[in-house]
This record gives structure tokens, sequence and C-alpha cells, in this order.
């Protein structure tokens, strides 16, 4: 019995304990959602695997924008939350997490089109709106749009049509060589068509297994069709193995090579002799087409980081500024509020030009540059990619250019 | 077309010889010492990093220590890890070799990163050699001149030396050896460390055909096992003959169903194993069997 009293004595202390305990904090809990605190929020870019170089420059890119903001929107601090996207479960796990636990009113992030399809269906879920940095899936914008979800780049068809547009300039008979997997079929079933719209000729096609090491007998049957264009749709190590020997067997200064994808390390990374080709960016940081204030992004950033600011970070950067104004449009945390505002926000970037989302696909518009790479000077290492041309050639084209409701296919869903 | 498949066969038999190189210390160290080494790749790209570094601080003399370093590196794999194994069974060495790749693999990624590196031909080396359909760069007419000079000299040491004679016997009778009064276990630290100085070799002489990355370790694991098989265990002329025959299929495979050209080989194993299921001149091994 007497032991018994002595528990409940306990017991009674222990209560009290946590009713006190619960007093003091109910104050915080209530503080929480008060204006004083930050506003949290998230990043969702590859931190490890093959896309981290890229994740980790967009979440460069991303604090940049908002340091230039002084971390700071609607009078309060801003606080990023950098979560990692090794694949598309561990995306949506952490995207869930941000809209959940961590409160954060919107996120950024996307590396490909895998976990950005991913992540877009728990902004959907959550109401929180999403800005991708890249992520080049068609549905992304198209089929599987929504309220929620923003792009940044582009997406394949527009990247397809950009360097088609610029190659069919440089010959009419092209020889493709795709890998056996999504991008390299994706890439061959756009320009075919856009090829055969056009009047070219197929000079042939090779799918190309993936990790292939060797295309010296894929560069033979190439020599022996003598196409116009190599139209090469491969990704990674297989590309730059193909272009190696493809500038060994002697044929880089005789036949131009074309890939849709291009990312500055990428290139940064070709050895001297193998730097050929011609690629769609997103955007180049040595472009004369880029706006004032592009322009002086990439100089701060040149005197930062002591490189020069790459397709990733400028990603991270301009989505980051969008996400940033529309929150300070909107006035509010609200993800509905901070959604409707992405849809009208404006970024100025000076010379008259501005980017917007269209309102019906949440698609950026914006000319997309063609950059030829070439050998690096010996006074700059970075030195390796010409623009050729910016396309279409003029603001007014845009429209049209990124497609319209049918051939995009996004049918907008209610908030 | 005849000239189109004279000009893949040719592709194909130059492919074939680097694929030899990359097989043949593999089938060393599994015809001496009945180790199936799996971190064969590993020192593959080993030898491709090594020369990367080397050609950085020394420029293109440099180069020639790139084997001799990853030689040195087996040799120090073998006193501490893979001398334990002989005489064990296979299925422990396999297991053992495996888990070293992946840890060689990661520590090849902490050194010199996972991104590919270029590494280009030295300049005398570059251009292109054209006879009617067949047409060779300069590069690798020097790989096959490399890869002749070198299995000559293996067949050398394990023919005419006494540290050939003394691994060959060894490797048949290990008791009968050391009750001659030889220390055989020095004889075979020498022959892992001569299969992993021919991966180094080969990884040197790839590198500039290839991207210089860990990557190269799994591609070239692989076609190395394929050759190994279809030679036949331990067989190193069943090696040079299935290094060709790989190369050619799969230069031929390229030509006439592109999208078959990485399982060729695969396929060529497949059915000749059916045929000889030894491999070509596989003999018969008493401990695998």
């Amino acid at each position: 019995m007497a032991r018994s009293k002595a528990t409940s004595a306990k017991w009674a202390v222990l209560v009290g304990l946590a009713g006190a305990l619960l007093a003091i904090e109910l104050p915080q809990v209530a503080r929480g959602q008060s204006s004083q605190q930050p506003i949290k929020i998230g990043l969702v870019l590859a931190k490890q695997g093959p896309f981290a170089i890229y994740g980790s420059t967009s979440a460069q890119g991303a604090q940049f924008a908002a340091e230039e903001q002084g971390m700071k929107v609607l009078g309060r601090k801003v606080e990023i939350l950098w979560y990692d996207e090794a694949n598309p479960n561990d995306a949506q796990q952490n995207m869930t997490k941000l809209a959940q636990q961590d409160k954060a009113v919107a996120v950024v992030g996307g590396s490909n089109s895998a976990t950005a399809l991913a992540m877009s269906a728990v902004a959907k879920r959550e109401k929180i709106p999403l800005v991708l940095t890249a992520g080049s899936a068609k549905e992304l914008t198209g089929e599987k749009c929504n309220r929620y979800t923003f792009r940044s780049s582009y997406s394949l068809p527009v990247a397809n049509k950009a360097l088609g547009t610029y190659i069919l300039s440089q010959g009419k008979r092209w020889y493709f060589v795709v890998a056996n997997y999504s991008f390299g079929q994706d890439t061959y079933a756009l320009l075919n068509a856009f090829l055969a719209q056009n009047g070219g000729t197929v000079a042939g096609k090779d799918d190309i297994p993936v990790g292939t090491t060797d295309f010296s007998s894929f560069i033979l049957k190439i020599r022996q069709a003598s196409p116009d264009v190599v139209v090469a749709g491969l990704g990674g190590a297989d590309y730059t193995n193909f272009l190696k020997q493809f500038a060994e067997y002697g044929l880089g200064s005789k036949v131009q090579v074309a890939n849709p994808f291009a990312s500055d390390d990428y290139i940064w990374a070709m050895s001297q002799q193998a730097a050929l080709g011609l690629y769609t960016k997103v955007w180049h940081y040595a472009n004369k087409a880029n706006a004032p204030r592009e322009n002086q992004f990439a100089a701060a950033w040149m005197k930062k980081y002591n490189r020069p600011a790459s397709v990733e970070a400028w990603e991270g950067w301009v989505s980051m500024h969008m996400l940033l104004a529309a929150i300070d449009k909107a006035g509010s945390t609200d993800g509905r509020s901070i959604a409707s505002a992405l849809e009208a926000v404006k970024m100025e970037m000076g010379d008259g030009k501005e980017y917007s989302y269209r309102p019906w696909d949440h698609q950026l518009l914006k000319q997309v540059p063609i950059v030829k790479a070439h050998a690096a000077p010996a006074n700059d290492k970075w030195d390796m990619m010409e623009v050729v041309a910016n396309l279409p050639d003029s603001a007014a084209m845009l429209d049209a250019f990124y497609g319209n409701k049918e051939e995009v296919g996004c049918k907008m869903d209610d908030f | 077309m005849l000239e189109t498949i004279i000009s893949q066969v040719v592709n194909g038999i130059v492919l074939g010889v680097i694929y030899v190189l990359i097989a043949l210390g593999l089938s060393i160290v599994f015809g001496l010492l009945g180790i199936v080494n799996f971190s064969h790749g590993v020192f593959v790209a080993l030898g491709a990093h090594f020369a990367l570094t080397l050609h950085q601080q020394f420029g293109w003399p440099g180069v020639v220590f790139a084997p001799i370093l990853a030689g040195i590196v087996g040799a120090a794999v073998e006193a501490v890890l893979v001398k334990r194994l002989y005489g064990r069974h296979p299925l422990q060495t396999l297991v053992l070799t495996f888990a070293l790749a992946m840890f060689a693999d990661s520590l090849i990624r902490i050194v010199w990163g996972s991104a590919g590196q270029p590494f280009s031909p030295p300049e005398f080396l570059s251009g292109l050699l054209v006879y009617g359909p067949v047409v060779i760069t300069r590069y690798r007419v020097a790989v096959i001149v490399v890869t002749l000079v070198l299995l000559l000299g293996v067949w050398a040491l394990l023919v005419k030396t006494p540290f050939g004679r003394v691994l060959r016997a060894g490797s048949r009778d290990p008791k009968m050896v050391e009750l001659l009064g030889i220390n055989l276990s020095r004889y075979m630290a020498g022959a892992f460390a001569l299969g992993c100085l021919l991966a180094g070799a080969a990884g040197l002489l790839a590198a500039p055909l290839w991207t210089v990355s860990p990557a190269m370790a799994s591609a070239a694991i692989m076609p190395a096992f394929v050759i190994v098989t279809i030679g036949g265990l331990g067989s190193y002329v069943g090696s040079i003959l299935a290094g060709l025959m790989v190369g050619v299929t799969t230069a031929l495979a390229v030509q006439f169903a592109p999208q078959l050209s990485q399982i060729a080989m695969y396929l060529l194993m497949a059915v000749i194993l059916l045929v000889r299921p030894r491999g070509l001149l596989g003999e018969r091994w008493e401990r695998f069997e």
C-alpha cells in the first residue's frame, strides 16, 4: 500500500510538471504562427549521386538569390532548408517532410525529370508551391501539370525544336546515334519528326546500349554514311566516350555533332581535342542576348566562386527570385496565394526584358541559346562555348515556340 | 557490302586486342593461382588514374610507371589479403575480391573524384591510317604493338625463365614444389603482382581511348570475364582467341544489329559454352570440378 501511495505521488508530481511545461510551451506554440518566425523555404536538390554537381550548384544559386534579397521577404527572415533527392522516392519523402513537419511555405528543386515528377505530385497533394529548377520531361508542364508546380528550365520538345531549327541550317542529312532509353528515344522521335516536316533525310540511326565504351564500329558506319550532322542523343560517360572517339577518327572537324542536352560542367570536363558539338542550353553566362541583371549576376557569381555561373546556378537563382517575388506579391505565406502570385509575377531583367511563367501551363518563357563547344584558349580555361544563336529570333515568337495548349496538353486543375 | 564487312572485321580485331590485354592479367591470376579476381577491373581503373596523375606531374615519360604502381598495389593487396585464400574454396576468393573491388572503387572516387577526366593520346600518335575500306587510328595501332610486346614478354617469362617454370609447376602441384625446397609463396605474390601490372597497363592504354573514370572498372571486368570464360579458364592462347572473337562479334553486331552490340559477347559465350562447356581451350581442373 505504502509503495502504491508513493507511486501515485510520483505520478502527481510528473503530471504537475508536465502541466507546467505545457503552460510554458503554449505561448511558444502560439508564437510559432506569428509573423516574427522566419519564413522557411525548402530546397530538394541532389547532394549525392550523379546529379550532385547540378543539385549543389542550383542550391548555391538559390542561396545567392535569397542573399541578394537580404535573406528577407515580407519583412521576415528567410530560412533555407536543403534536403537531398537521391531518387524519386527520396525526393517525395523529403518534399512531404518539408510540407508537413518543417512547415516550409514553398519548395525550389528538382535536378532531373524523375524526381521532379515525383515532387510535383506532392506539391499538388500538399498544396505547396514548387518551383522546378530542372527536369525536362514534357509532362511536368503538360499532361501532369498542376496549380502548384512551375518550371524555370525548358521542356525536351522545346530544347529539340531549338536545336533542330539551328542544325537544319547546317545541313539536311542527319545521322542519329541515340541511347536506348527514354532520353535518346525521345530525342530521336522529336528530331526525326522535325526533320521529316522540314524535308530532310535520315542518313542512319543506331540505338546505343547504355554503358558502351568503344564506339569505333559505330563511327565507321557514320563515316561511311557521311551525313551533314550527327544527332547524338547520348548522356553521361557514353557521350564523352563517343565524342572522344569521334575526334580520334578525325570526324570532329568534318561533321557537326548535335546533342539537345548540355551542362557547363559537362563541357568543361571535355578534353581539348574532343571539345566539339552543338548544344541547347537553358541559359549561358556569356551570351550577348543576356539582360543587364543577368550580366550582373554572372559577374557577381564569378567574383564569389571564381568560376562562371553555370546553367544550374542560373536555374536556382531565377527560381528563388521568382518565388520570393511571388511571396512578396501574395503578401502571405499561404500556399494557394503564393501559387496564384507565381502565375502573375514578372521578374524585371532590364532592357525591357522580363521573365514570367505562362499562366496556363506554368512554363517560364525565354529564348534558348544554342552553343558550340570549342577548345579553351590558353588564357581562359572556362571559355569553351560560344553562343551561335538564340531561338526563337524574337520575344514575340516565344509563346508559339513553347507550344500552344493543344501541343503542350496541360489541363490546369483547380486549387 | 564486302568493304563494310572488311572494315568492321579489322576494327573488331583492333578492339579485340584491347580486350585481350584487359583479360590477360585476369587469365594469369586465375591460371596460376586459382584466384577468381573480381577486383581485376579496379586495377585497370587504377592504372588509368595513376597514368592521369603521372602525366600531369611528369608528362609522357612518367606514365610508364602507372602499371608498375598498379603492380606494387597488387603486391601489397596480395600480402595482406589474397595470400590467405590460396587453396581455399573458389567462392571465398570471389567474395573477398568482390568486396575488394567495391572498396577500391570507393577509394578511387575519394582520391580522383567520380567524374570522367579527359586524357588524350600523345600528339605523335594522333591521326588516321586509311587503306581502302580499312580505317585505323595511329593510337590503336600503337596499342596493338604494345599488346603484342606484352604478350611475348609474358610468354617468355612463363615459359623461358625459372620463375615461370616454378609458377607453372606450383599451380598444379604446390606440395611437390615446396618439397623441392622452393618458397612458392614468393612466386605466387609475384604472379599476382604481374596480373595487376598487366591490368594497370591495360588501364594506361585504354585511358586515351575511353574517359578516365572509376566506371572503367566495371567496363573492363565484364568483357574480361567473358573472354576468359570463352577462351577456357587458365588458357592464355584461349584468351587471345576469345578476345579477338569478342571484338569481331561486337563490331559485326554494331554493323548489323546495333541494339545487340552490348550483349553480342554474352550470346557468343552462351553458344560456345553449349558446344564446349570448358571454353575453347579449357582443360580439366581437378580442384574446380
